[in-house]
């Protein structure tokens, strides 16, 4: 029988309480800072689904490195001397003390500044220090490698780790969400890139706040960001949900789109890329659903559970000046309860020469990144949560946020009825569906329940 | 013979890992007693350069080096 903390107990009466307010379209605000809840997600969550670690073209040479988080545990992801991709526990076996101390580099090896074991970049353990007098014999380089992650694999580039040796593969675990990626990186021959190391920043901030905006919350954009509209680096703002499109998938993945030939004119296809750009496109791989979503309703942002976020869209890179379109994956860290690293990352087209992928690079920090002015909104704005969740009075008061704006709206959000692709798609932004399908798998992820499926029944 | 490599090893620089040994059990060695890794030869035929390399290569103490030509 499992012993249960008081820390398990807490968190279980804690899930009893989110799975009450969710069957009213609401979700207890206790979850955004606590010390029990946050040692579940990383136990439940952050130990079984697919985590995001790094893009292929990080690691491009063999040697090259990166060290990455899954959860809390550092970990190496590395290229080794036969091509293949490695994500290493970053503990050394001996003691476990961090075996690689930089974010970045080339090696053949890691070697522990504490006693000096050495491990290939495959992970083995190739060497200890005065093997013969110490040990007699050479340590089985298997047995006392690094730890590695039990599962690694890749979609369009994107290598994601999983620590449960059992359970859906990755393509199955995406599953719409995979369609979503092949279309958004997939469009040209090579794919995309990275522009360069993911900046890194510290928040006050919940991962779930920020996973749960990126699925498609637009009903923020034309109060927070309205100050963009105001010094011209938006337009027409107030139609953000009218225009979007929701797109939910299994697992708790969700995207939201915006219909931009209708709302800008008919042929502003391909999320308003220019020709420049899409005359090096390849659309003869996309299925027909797929064709209409990138030419006509193509995603603005979204969220692959559980923390791993992406944004495109076509904006000037100064107030009132040329148009064009960044890309920008980024990953909310779990640090602790009500905190964050936010990861951001430039997504650039592999075909770009390197003046073209500075400029969209510095155009995309000049909307999402630490300075941005997209931003510096949001993350403002995430820091609420937290404080009212470690709040004595509020969680005395028993509150509850409220996600009930589909309720009783006259829109109609029901789900397209000629929709081909994956999932589900509505035709409006109102109505919170994605957040809520995102809190519902959230919920039954921490309750154990990884099968897959396109749970949140409304 | 000037198709002969020698070995040079850097006794301050190792640390006794032996992966040098696995590798040219008849150049290295780590004897009982010893603190670092021996020599015992310090030249190689050109036909086991690609070895020699390979020790050198994985030395994680970065202690051996090879050098073409003769010995001065």
């Amino acid at each position: 029988m499992t012993a249960i903390s008081p820390e398990t107990a807490d968190a279980a009466a804690i899930l009893d309480r989110v799975e009450a307010s969710l069957k009213n379209d609401l979700v207890p605000v206790e979850i955004f800072n606590d010390e029990a809840v946050f040692r579940a997600e990383i136990e439940q969550i952050f130990t079984k689904c697919w985590v995001f670690v790094a893009h292929e073209s990080e690691i491009p040479k063999a040697g090259d490195f990166v060290q990455r988080r899954i959860g809390l545990d550092p970990v190496i992801v590395t290229r080794d001397g036969k091509g293949g991709i490695n994500v290493l526990s970053n503990y050394c076996r001996h003691r476990g003390t961090q075996v690689c101390q930089t974010d970045a580099g080339n090696s053949r090896f890691f070697k522990c500044p504490y006693h000096g074991w050495t491990y290939s970049n495959n992970g083995d353990l190739v060497g200890t220090p005065h093997m013969h007098d110490a040990y007699g014999e050479r340590l089985d380089p298997k047995a006392w490698g690094l730890i590695r992650a039990p599962r690694v694999a890749t979609r369009q580039g994107f290598v994601f780790a999983s620590l449960d040796p059992d359970g859906p593969s990755l393509d199955e675990y995406l599953g719409g969400a995979g369609w979503m990626l092949d279309l958004i990186v997939g469009l040209a021959p090579g794919g995309m890139r990275v522009a360069g190391p993911p900046e890194r920043y510290r928040l006050h901030a919940d991962w779930k706040t920020a996973a749960e905006n990126f699925t498609g919350d637009g009903y923020h954009v034309d109060t927070l960001h309205w100050s963009t509209e105001e010094v011209a680096v938006s337009q027409g703002l107030q139609m953000t949900c009218e225009i979007a499109r929701i797109y939910e998938f299994e697992n708790g993945h969700a995207f939201a789109g915006h219909a931009w030939t209708k709302a800008v004119h008919p042929g502003y296809v391909l999320w308003g890329y220019a020709p420049e750009i899409t005359q090096h496109f390849n659309l003869s791989g996309l299925d027909e659903a797929q064709l209409h979503v990138v030419n006509h309703e193509p995603p603005t942002v979204g969220t692959i559970f559980p923390n791993l976020s992406f944004i495109r869209l076509n904006t000037p890179s100064v107030p009132g000046g040329p148009m064009s379109v960044i890309t920008s994956f980024r990953q909310w860290q779990p640090i602790g309860p009500g905190e964050i690293e936010l990861w951001n990352w430039q997504f650039v087209w592999d075909f770009m020469s390197e003046d073209e992928a500075r400029d969209s690079y510095v155009n995309g920090q000049f909307t999402f990144g630490s300075a941005g002015i997209f931003e510096q909104d949001d993350t403002v704005a995430w820091e609420g949560a937290p404080r009212a969740a470690q709040s004595p009075w509020m969680r005395k008061a028993g509150m509850e946020f409220h996600f009930q704006q589909g309720n009783n709206s006259q829109v109609d959000q029901s789900h397209d009825p000629s929709w081909t692709g994956p999932g589900r798609k509505r035709n409006t932004g109102y109505g919170e569906h994605a957040q809520l399908h995102f809190y519902r798998h959230w919920l039954n992820v921490m309750r154990g329940n990884t099968g897959a499926g396109t749970e949140g029944a409304e | 013979m000037s198709d002969n490599l020698s070995v040079s090893l850097d006794g301050t620089r190792c640390k006794s890992y032996g992966i040098c040994v696995s590798v040219m059990p008849d150049v290295f060695d780590t004897p009982p007693g010893s603190p670092t890794a021996v020599l015992l030869r310090d030249t190689v035929d050109a036909d086991e350069r690609e070895d020699l390399e390979e020790a050198a290569r994985v030395c994680p103490a970065q202690a051996i080096a090879l050098n073409s030509g003769p010995r001065p």
